[in-house]
Parts: C-alpha cells; structure tokens; sequence
C-alpha cells in the first residue's frame, strides 16, 4: 500500500478540536505545552472519513475560571496540587485556520486496514475516490484529533518532492519537511516575491530561477538590476560564495551586457545588446515622464515627431540643435534650419515644449546603449534566444539608474509582449504549422518603479500581469514595498512569496484578495528576518510559512543530480594545481 | 466482624442513612470514617460517616439548670441515656457480585442494619476501584462541613496506605476533584485550602 497513505496519521497528537466554525477558524484544546507549538504550524485534523488540513493561526492562554489565572497557584498550595491546578484548570488553545480537507477512509491501523481497503473499493467502484485534497468546504467534528502534520501530509498537500515536476522550496519550520512547489502550476499565473531589505528576496529568486531552468519548465528574462544573477556574486551579510546562473547552467543562460565593451564584475558577457534609434517608440519615452519630469505638451510634441521623422524620429531630434540661432539676410536672429525651435515653427509645435523635451531627452541621447545603427539586431536577439528555450540575464552593469531600468526594461518587454501575442494567436490560429509558444516569465526587480499606481498603465508590464497569461508570458516581480505597487496589478499575482515585513501597509498589500487574511496578516508580521517565508496563492494548495531553502553548495548538488558545486570544483582545481598536478 | 459493629441503622434514603448507638467513649465513631453496612440481598453499602449527633434526651436541659451538676450524674446521664449517639452516613458506593462501583446503591438498607467500620483492606479496595468517582458525593452540597468532610478522607487513607499507594491515591483523588470542579472556582478553591490544611501532601 502507499506509504503516504499508511503514515497520514503519523504526526504527533497535540489537542483535540473544542469548538469553531467554517468562517471564523477552529479551536483546539492543547494537550502539549504551547511552547511545542508555532504559530503556522501546519496540522491535521482526522475526522470520520475524513482528514483536514489547516495552520494555527494564534495560541491563547485560558481558564476555566479567569480568577485560577489570577490565584498566586504556588503561594497557596502545596506543589503537588499547584501542578495538577495548572493542568486542570489553566490551558492553552490553538486557533486553527481550516484550508484544505480530504477524503481519505477510515483511520488506519492494523486492525483497520481491511475496513480501509473495503472503503477505497467501494469509493474506486462510485467513481468518487479524491486523489487530491480539496477547499474546505466543512469542519471536522468536536474532539477530533489535532496532530502536527508528518511528512507524508505535507507531500500529499504539496506534492512529493520525488516528483520530477515539484521542486523543494523549503521545509517546515518545526519539523524540516519538504515543501514543494509545482513550478508548471507556478508559471501559469504571475507571481511575486516580497521582504524587506536584506531579508534574501534575492536569494530565494535565484532558487526559484534555478528550479525553472533546471525543470525546463520556461524561458526566463531576468532584468538584472544589480548584476547578480548571471555570474558568482558574493553574500553582502555572510560574505560567502554565490554560483551564478550562468556559471551553473552554462549556455543554456545567456548573460547579456547592455552597451557596447562592458564587462560584469570581470566577466564578459554572452554578447551586448543596443537599442537601435529607430526602435524607440514615442510611448517609451512618455512612460519616463517623472523620471524626465516631462510635461503635459510632451505627448503632442512626440506627436509632431513622428508626423515629421516617421520611425527615425529620435534619431532626427536627436540631431537638432537647441538654441541655435542665425542671423538672416534681414538682420534678424532667427532660428537656425537645424535647430529645435525651427523645426517646432515649421509644425506648429512650441518652440518652449520642444526645447524643453530635447533638453530633457539629453539624457537619453547621450546613453551608451543607444545607438543609430547597432552592429546587431539586440533586441531581436533576445527574443530568439529565448524562443528557443534559452534564459536571458540582462544586465544593467554601469547603467544603473532608474532611467535606464524603467527605459530598457519597457522596450524590450514591449517588443516581447508583441512577439508573444503573434505567436500565440498563429499558433491558435492554426493557419500555419507553429508550435505552442513557449512559456516566459520575466523576472522584474524594484517591481515597484515600473508598477506603481502612475507608471502601471503606461508599462508593458501591467498589461503582462492582467492579460499575457494567455499569451504564455507571466511576471515574476520581486519587490521591497508591495505597497507601492498598483492594486490591480497586485490582485493579478497568482503566488505570493513573502519574507519579513514590517510595514503594515506592505503586509495589507500583500495578502490582498487572500482567504483569511486576518490569520495570515499576524503570521507574516512574526517571520523572522532571514531564511523565513510565507508562500500563499495561485502556487500552492494553502499558505504555509517555510523556512526557505539555502543557496549553498547542497543546493547546487541536489539540483545537479549531486553534480559538483562549480565554485568547489574550482577551489578543487585550483587546489589541485597548487600541489603540482 | 460483629466486634466492628458501631451501630444500627435508623433511617435512610438512597443518598445516606442515620444510624445511632450507645455511647461508648472508646469506641464511638469518627467523622470521615468509612463503614460499610451488608444488606439482605447479598449487597454491601459503603459510605462515610459525615455527621455525628449528641442529641437532647429531654433531660439534660434540667440538668444544666442545676449548677454545679455532680460528676456521677453526668457519667449516668451519658452512659445511661436512652437516646442513642446518632451518626450520619453518606453512601459511596456498593459492592455486588464482588465488583465495586463507586455509584449509589439500588436500595437504601432496613432500619437496624448492622453498620461496621471498615478494615484497611476493604478500604484499600474501596478507594481504589475505578477513578474517585465517589468523592462527589462527600463534596455533596459544597459546605465547610462537605470539604473537611473530603479532607478527615484524605487523612484517613494518607495514615492507611502505604507511601507508594499514598502518593499515587493522593494525586489521582485530587486530580478527580480538581477536574470535577474546575468550573467551580468557589467549590474548588475552598476545597484545596481545605485538603492543604489537612497537610496530606507530602513533596
């Protein structure tokens, strides 16, 4: 018989439910010392056929009498009758939050296991035998069982780690169990990532990356902020080693550099990308308006433009001169023919605005990784590397501004959003022979910058998190202040994975639209600071608080089928020429 | 067994009996005592003395009008008086076939049923059966006289059994008292300064 199946009520007794209801959580009497248990301890609740799963969302203390709770217990009675006064009389309940339940039979024992078969038979023979558990829909009868979940109901809520499509994320905080995520499931939604500064928001990114690269399951494109996806990095707190994607998964991830001749931390990238003058677009220079402080008119000047320049736009307002005048045969001062102001007068356009623009575009124009007639199609490039099931880290070494970011981050998730609709709807089409497109997450750092409420519905972002999920293009965000970003764009986040937060508006922010956010919200402000995360949403069967996984050399082994850390197996090299070999 | 006899039965009802005897100073009874009283059909009370009664025999308040009142008519007053010391007994439970329950019995015994102390050995059997069960029944109506009542048991049996059994009986008869009143704050906080000044409880 399945071993999951034999062991589901291995985890340890700890209460038995004393009250509760579907709405407002369930409460267990504690039979052990409150100490034993965690807040977003993950227990069972077996109750006739069936088997409840939840998270104990609070510990209160109790009396029979509020006065024993009061009473100097010690002070007046002799020890032997004081401790029996605790047990009796003082107790603690753990409030539980029920999410999932299960049909699973009746409890197995040895006397118990014919009657179990019996059951499975006649449920087989209805057609109405549960492989998966299922919303809570129910509550389990009074003085049912509360155990702590063992790891078999843990595998069989979050899949078994056994299983090529589940990737380990982390364990149990109380017990070290595994607990997964079906990164196939994950992909389909976007998703995001939230903590605090110095929490591992990073980190636990890397993880999640490595696992979707190893898995196959999609491309990704990774906008690389502060260049320490690609290539080893070091731990800004531990000081230790990082492997970098790349330096693990070789070709298969593409660092890609943005500019010409730069290298990062040392290395070089796959190769460098520019953006050719004739692809910007008039919409990617009005989503930089704060960051540009534009003004009102720019919109009609950009306008003018292209009337004027067609797709070379830039390109000719680039070459303008602002200010320059001529004397003409009157004697007059006038504008010079290749000046700003002359063009503005000959369509119509403000002289002031289009100054102002071209003053305030100097900073585009003199970007290094703009160019008139790139040596390659970068762009294009990039979306065929990724087409073909290959990863993109783009790196923003030496241009790390918010310009660059929001700028280059837009263009190119505008161009890829374009290619992906027309990839999907030929292959929905069914005119010509194309296969399924293949999915992409990209993944978006400092989310907050390209998503808040005035940016949102100027991206191509926003319209990736609402719409592309059909296209097969999801976000992964990672961010430090959820809050900052726009609510509609929050509420279209399948899995939220959340470390510390202090904030109370980043926690609200996070949990919006989550069932029981109430209970999650106390649990998500008691994370601790590192290595602890609350996953919750589309990803995962329920919310549970894991102790995410380390990004150390075991990680890099267990993923590699225990091939070789690459930053060990170079100090081994290393080691090895050292002693003359 | 007859030499254990402390007295007869007067009346009763099925939560207890009276029963009365001659004064014997050397022999009367005590209170939190346990006796047991057989009955015709093969059942055996138990239960516990609860209350003892000198009552008025209609002369003594003459004689405590004269003063002082001789010695010899006091000594003759007491032994020979025609009312019998009276004693109260709550039940605890009964023996039937040999097995002990610690519940009321089904009939209340006869008036002159004999009443008999118990041995150590039938005590130890009593209080040991089941979970304490029957302490109810000496918490009764919750007065000062039902939770010295409970303590003189707990004296008793802490001066009968042995240390092992005594820690053991000590801490499973308070346990049951304890879980039996624990929504009683009143009943159970007086009832432990009660047992605690009974110092039963050796640490």
């Amino acid at each position: 018989m399945d071993e999951k199946v034999l062991n589901r009520n291995a985890g340890k007794e700890i209460g038995t439910v004393i009250g509760g209801s579907l709405a407002e959580s369930l409460t267990a009497r504690l039979h052990v010392s409150p100490q034993k248990i965690q807040e977003g301890s993950f227990v069972t609740i077996k109750s006739g056929d069936w088997q409840f799963y939840g998270l104990i969302t609070d510990l209160r203390l109790g009396a029979t009498d509020p006065r024993f709770s009061d009473e100097q217990i010690d002070a007046y009675f002799p020890p032997s009758v004081a401790d029996i006064l605790r047990e009796e009389v003082l107790y603690s309940n753990a409030i539980i939050l029920p999410v999932l339940m299960f049909e699973n039979g009746p409890d197995l024992d040895d006397a118990n296991i014919q009657k179990f078969l019996n059951w499975k038979e006649q449920k087989e023979a209805e057609g109405e035998l549960m492989t998966r558990p299922i919303q809570i829909k129910t509550i389990p009868a009074h003085q049912s069982p509360v155990r702590l979940a063992s790891a078999a109901d843990i595998a069989t809520v979050f899949g078994d780690e056994e299983d090529e499509n589940n990737f380990k994320i982390g364990t149990t905080r109380e017990q070290n169990f595994p607990v997964c995520i079906d990164l196939s499931h994950f992909i389909q939604r976007s998703s995001g990532i939230f903590g605090a500064t110095g929490t591992g928001k990073s980190f636990l990114a890397r993880i999640l990356l490595a696992g979707l690269i190893q898995q196959n399951k999609a491309s990704l494109l990774v906008f690389d902020m502060h260049d320490e996806y690609g290539f080893d990095d070091t731990a800004s707190d531990t000081g230790e080693k990082v492997t970098g994607l790349n330096t693990f998964f070789g070709s298969k991830v593409q660092v890609v550099g943005l500019g010409g001749g730069r290298n990062i931390r040392g290395n070089t990238p796959g190769f460098q990308v520019e953006i050719a003058e004739s692809d910007i677009m008039p919409a990617d220079i009005e989503m930089l308006s704060v960051e540009l402080n534009l003004k009102e008119t720019t919109a009609t000047t950009l306008s003018a433009l292209v009337s004027s320049f067609g797709k070379n736009w830039f390109s000719e307002f680039k070459a303008m001169k602002s200010g320059s005048m001529i004397t003409n045969e009157e004697g007059k001062k006038v504008p010079a023919p290749d000046s700003v102001a002359a063009w503005a007068n000959e369509n119509g356009v403000n002289v002031m605005a289009a100054e102002s623009l071209h003053s305030k575009l100097g900073r585009l124009f003199r970007a290094g990784y703009i160019a008139a007639n790139p040596s390659a199609n970068g762009l294009q490039n990039i979306v065929e590397i990724l087409k073909k099931g290959k990863h993109i880290i783009l790196s923003f070494s030496g241009y790390g501004t918010d310009l660059d970011y929001l700028f280059i981050s837009n263009l190119i998730t505008r161009k890829i959003r374009e290619e992906w609709e027309a990839l999907t709807n030929a292959y929905r089409n069914g005119t010509v022979a194309v296969n399924e497109p293949r999915p992409l997450v990209i993944v978006v750092e400092e989310a907050h910058k390209l998503l808040n409420r005035e940016m949102a519905a100027q991206t191509a972002f926003s319209t990736i998190a609402r719409e592309m999920r059909k296209y097969y293009v999801t976000l992964l965000i990672i961010d430090q202040r959820p809050s900052q970003i726009y609510d509609e764009v929050l509420s279209q986040l399948g899995t939220r994975i959340c470390g510390y937060l202090t904030d109370d508006e980043d926690i609200r922010a996070v949990l919006s639209g989550a069932a029981g956010k109430e209970s999650l919200r106390s649990m998500l402000a008691h994370l601790q600071p590192k290595e602890e995360v609350l996953i919750a949403g589309w990803g995962v069967p329920m919310p549970i608080p894991v102790r995410s996984r380390r990004l150390d050399s075991q990680f890099w082994q267990e993923l590699g089928g225990n091939k070789k850390d690459p930053l060990q197996a170079e100090d081994l090299e290393s080691q090895k020429k050292k002693l003359g070999f | 067994m007859n030499e254990n006899r402390i007295g007869y039965v007067l009346s009763a009802d099925t939560l207890g009996c009276i029963a009365g005897r001659r004064i014997n100073p050397a022999a009367n009874p005590s209170f939190g005592e346990m006796v047991k009283i057989p009955s015709q059909d093969q059942t055996e009370l138990y239960g516990i003395i609860s209350n003892i009664h000198i009552l008025d025999d209609g002369l003594v308040r003459q004689l405590a009008t004269a003063q002082p009142i001789e010695e010899r008519i006091i000594r003759d007053n007491r032994e020979n008086r025609i009312i019998p010391l009276e004693f109260s007994i709550l039940f605890t439970g009964f023996r039937q076939n040999g097995r002990i329950s610690h519940l009321l019995p089904p009939n209340p015994p006869l008036s002159l049923e004999s009443v008999f102390t118990c041995t150590n050995q039938e005590i130890g059997t009593f209080t040991t059966a089941g979970s304490s069960g029957y302490l109810r029944y000496l918490v009764g109506d919750k007065t000062a006289l039902n939770f010295d009542l409970v303590a003189a048991h707990f004296q008793n049996l802490y001066a009968l059994l042995q240390e092992d059994e005594r820690k053991f009986w000590m801490e499973k008869a308070t346990r049951t008292l304890i879980h039996l009143y624990r929504n009683d704050y009143e009943t159970l906080n007086a009832l432990l300064h009660t047992l605690s000044d009974a110092a039963v409880f050796t640490e």
